[in-house]
């Protein structure tokens, strides 16, 4: 037979766990509001680094933009995922 | 860390924002974008009986134009002036008159009236401003299109909205601008393959450009066409011809220093053609493209293959 303590530990657990649930799904809720605002994942970008200013290969680029190249130490850094398409209006 | 992402639809195209920041205050600018381009499109749509720019075609006149119209048609201007008139607004007739005379979804896709080619004259002449009473005047017969400058002025101008709380992106139909302090890591930013006329099957793109400030944007006739007279038929217009543009460019994709100018620039290069599209676009310092040729060619241009990620 259950030791009564007992019982009340594990309720007292789940009741923490529920709580915790709870609280979870409420931050996720929050994330998702009208007009379809949402939280979407950090942008790093693995192994990117920008040219440094003194780099002689962005001497001629158009003024506002700035090329990044991957770092030599990220050779192997696989490829960024794209956050938007550009192409004729759709 | 997180960044916020809105998607919606706006000026007959899909819309995306992005700002790098997770505070209250962005959260709630980037949630008044849907309504912000709203009121937008209803100035500066063609498509809208009751919108500013319907009401300055339907009279050829406006006074006390407000600010948004006002600086659009100054962008538009100024784009024709930049472009030696190859891209101009008063292709509206010519557009109306090649089967683009209602929204893309709703165009008879099979029209067998042959086009008509309708004369674009030039923006400088045809449209006379007096900025005392912001008033706007038509020469007879003008009516103005502001589509693309349109979208690449809104891009530009929410991309700015949103950059006060964090490196931001606004996408709209493919004409993006980026704004705000720059990001930790550039922007990753897929160039679309047109594929073949016709395919709907979705291709891979065609490279990946890192941005971090500017803009990029793509102007193409492998998507909005339809066919009229039994020939084709797009909305690209060459004013010279009237017509809608006959050029060996399937699509053509620019970088340069805002959305509006990458906009203007691409509609450019289709419009002249590869060759003097080519030339018109290398004697610019500020912009850099990529040009996707009715065979299937790609030509990057020198300064595009320093945006683009190599693997």
């Amino acid at each position: 037979m259950a030791d009564p303590r007992s019982l009340g530990r594990w309720a007292r657990l789940a009741l923490a766990f529920g709580a915790f649930g709870a609280t979870l799904a409420g931050w996720c809720a929050f994330a998702v509001e009208s007009h379809g605002v949402s939280a979407a994942p950090s942008r790093a970008w693995p192994g990117l680094a920008p040219i440094a200013s003194g780099d002689a290969r962005i001497d001629a680029l158009p003024p506002m933009v700035t090329a990044l190249t991957p770092s030599p130490r990220a050779r192997n850094a696989r490829r960024p995922i794209p956050v938007a398409v550009t192409r004729s209006s759709r | 860390m997180t960044m916020l992402t809105v998607e919606f639809r706006a000026m007959g195209s899909r819309a995306r924002a992005l700002v790098d920041s997770s505070s209250d205050s962005a959260r709630r600018a980037i949630a008044a974008l849907p309504a912000w381009f709203e009121a937008r499109e209803q100035c500066l749509s063609r498509f809208r009986c009751d919108s500013a720019l319907s009401r300055l075609n339907a009279t050829g006149e406006l006074a006390f134009a407000d600010d948004v119209l006002w600086s659009v048609v100054d962008a538009a201007l100024a784009g024709a002036e930049s472009t030696g008139g190859i891209v101009t607004p008063t292709v509206l007739p010519a557009l109306e008159a090649a089967g683009y005379d209602r929204s893309f979804e709703r165009v008879n896709a099979t029209d067998m009236e042959p086009a008509l080619a309708i004369a674009c004259p030039p923006a400088a002449e045809a449209v006379r401003r007096t900025p005392g009473a912001r008033s706007i005047h038509l020469g007879p017969g003008v009516r103005l299109d502001l589509g693309g400058v349109a979208k690449g002025w809104c891009a530009d101008h929410a991309a700015r909205a949103l950059g006060r709380f964090g490196a931001s992106l606004v996408d709209v139909g493919g004409d993006i601008a980026m704004a705000g302090p720059l990001p930790r890591e550039p922007w990753p930013i897929a160039i679309g393959d047109p594929g073949p006329i016709g395919s709907a099957k979705a291709a891979e793109p065609l490279a990946l450009a890192l941005l971090s400030a500017g803009g990029i944007a793509t102007s193409g006739r492998d998507f909005r066409r339809w066919t009229r007279g039994g020939g084709s038929a797009h909305h690209i217009i060459d004013p010279r011809t009237g017509r809608p543009a006959d050029t060996d460019v399937l699509a053509a994709t620019v970088i340069g220093p805002s959305a509006l100018a990458a906009e203007i620039a691409a509609k450019c290069v289709l419009v002249l053609g590869s060759d003097a599209g080519w030339r018109w676009v290398e004697a610019q310092p500020a912009l850099a493209t990529l040009l996707v040729k009715a065979d299937g060619t790609v030509l990057r241009s020198p300064r595009m293959e320093r945006h683009l990620w190599r693997e």
